[in-house]
């Protein structure tokens, strides 16, 4: 069963980065606890916008792993993240306490 | 398994007959016709794959209007092209070019005559890269030569007016290849390339004004690049009926709600379905194969093991530029 988190994602500004089009965004990411892995081992994960993207690039997101096996450790309160669209930084985010 | 992409099929074609009367005056005709050649009766004739019913039964585009192009720039009084820079520029919109087509199709003179000069001059770019193709630089690499088609981007695949011009430099890729001789295997390799995701095609024999002596310097653009042995690579996606859809309508890969440029695909058709499944529920996708030339799928990035399913990787659109793409049953 999905484990669903709150978490901020700032995203990159242009050019370099991309807003999402839609309200459901997944893309692999970094995850810092797991930096060692990357890129051999990683991880999908699911974000939905939960307010308009703020001014700032930001945004309150609800968030879950795509897989049932990724380690949900990682879903931990200030868990750090990046994500990217293929070699592209496009966002960094941090997992908020419930 | 379904091909989206029907680069060499014939299905539907319109053609409009610009004939020269006595009076001097141009008409032009339209005629509607399924896998059947145009005869043509005259010096002119412009074939375009298009609906008639403006897509609106066929789901075919019909000739769009655009801006007006400003003739003045590239053309004389008479239509033709005096300016092939600015002819070539005002080629690089979409809207323009069908446009241009509209005006022909309508009966514009000037228009129908700055559409056979630059039907000439596409042609004789593919006259050109066939003659690269060609050269001895080319035939003493281990592998035949292919070009990248990637500076004809802007070339719509599936409105008339782009599809036209693209079936243009085919014919003259065509006829030099064939003079040359190039083997086979290279000639519908590259054609291919060319054309994938235009959806319709037409085998129409296009009447036409003897070629004018246009500047080649465009063709040169059109990169020789050492194919390996023609390989390929085929990729696996998973998409929604949606994407579906909109690879149909487009012949190529667009930012959907759910990713922003570049797309994901898996290494097997079994992968493409296990993230069908995470992403959209069991059922609720379709899996389409992609087929890439080696050299460019080897240039995506890779993740050797994305959410413990397998390896994937990531194209940006222009990567995937020129895909052939099929859905999977």
């Amino acid at each position: 069963m999905a484990s669903w988190v709150k978490a901020i994602i700032n995203w990159s500004p242009p050019p370099r980065g991309r807003i999402p089009p839609g309200p459901v965004y997944s893309t692999p990411a970094r995850f810092e606890k797991h930096r060692d892995r990357w890129p051999d081992e990683a991880w999908s994960i699911v974000a939905e916008l939960a307010e308009p993207i703020r001014a700032d690039g930001s945004v309150l997101v609800r968030l879950r792993f795509l897989s049932d096996e990724a380690p949900k450790e990682l879903l931990a309160p200030g868990g750090k993240f990046d994500l990217f669209e293929g070699d592209t930084l496009i966002g960094s985010g941090v997992i908020l306490a419930e | 398994m379904r091909a989206v992409a029907l680069a060499l099929s014939s299905s539907l074609a319109l053609s409009c007959a610009h004939s020269t009367p006595q009076d001097g005056s141009r008409r032009v005709e339209f005629a509607h016709h399924r896998h059947a050649p145009v005869h043509a009766q005259a010096d002119r004739t412009i074939v375009l794959a298009s609906a008639p019913d403006g897509g609106a039964i066929s789901k075919l585009p019909g000739p769009a209007a655009g801006p007006v192009p400003d003739y003045d720039r590239f053309t004389s009084p008479d239509g033709h092209i005096t300016n092939i820079e600015k002819a070539w520029a005002m080629a690089q919109s979409p809207e323009q070019v069908e446009r241009l087509y509209a005006d022909a199709i309508k009966g514009d003179p000037r228009a129908t005559t700055a559409c056979l000069d630059l039907e000439s001059y596409f042609r004789a770019i593919g006259t050109n890269v066939a003659t690269s193709a060609g050269t001895l630089d080319c035939l003493l690499l281990p592998a035949p030569c292919q070009p990248d088609w990637g500076f004809l981007g802007f070339l719509s695949r599936t409105r008339p007016g782009g599809i036209r011009l693209r079936e243009m430099i085919r014919d003259g890729f065509q006829a030099r290849a064939k003079e040359l001789a190039l083997e086979n295997r290279l000639v519908v390799n590259v054609i291919n390339l060319l054309m994938a995701g235009v959806i319709v095609s037409h085998v129409a024999t296009v009447a036409r004004s003897p070629a004018t002596a246009l500047p080649a310097a465009m063709s040169a653009d059109a990169r020789m690049v050492p194919n390996i042995a023609m390989e390929t690579t085929k990729l696996y996606r998973a998409v929604s009926e949606a994407e579906l859809n909109q690879i149909l309508e487009t012949g190529r890969f667009q930012p959907g709600p759910n990713s922003l440029g570049g797309k994901w695909f898996a290494e097997s058709a079994e992968d493409a379905a296990k993230w069908g499944t995470l992403l959209s529920g069991p059922g609720k996708f379709r899996v389409i194969e992609v087929e890439l030339p080696k050299p460019v799928a080897d240039k995506l990035i890779r993740r050797p093991r994305l959410d413990s399913i397998g390896p994937a990787r990531y194209g940006e659109p222009d990567q995937l530029e020129g895909a052939v793409i099929r859905e999977v049953e």
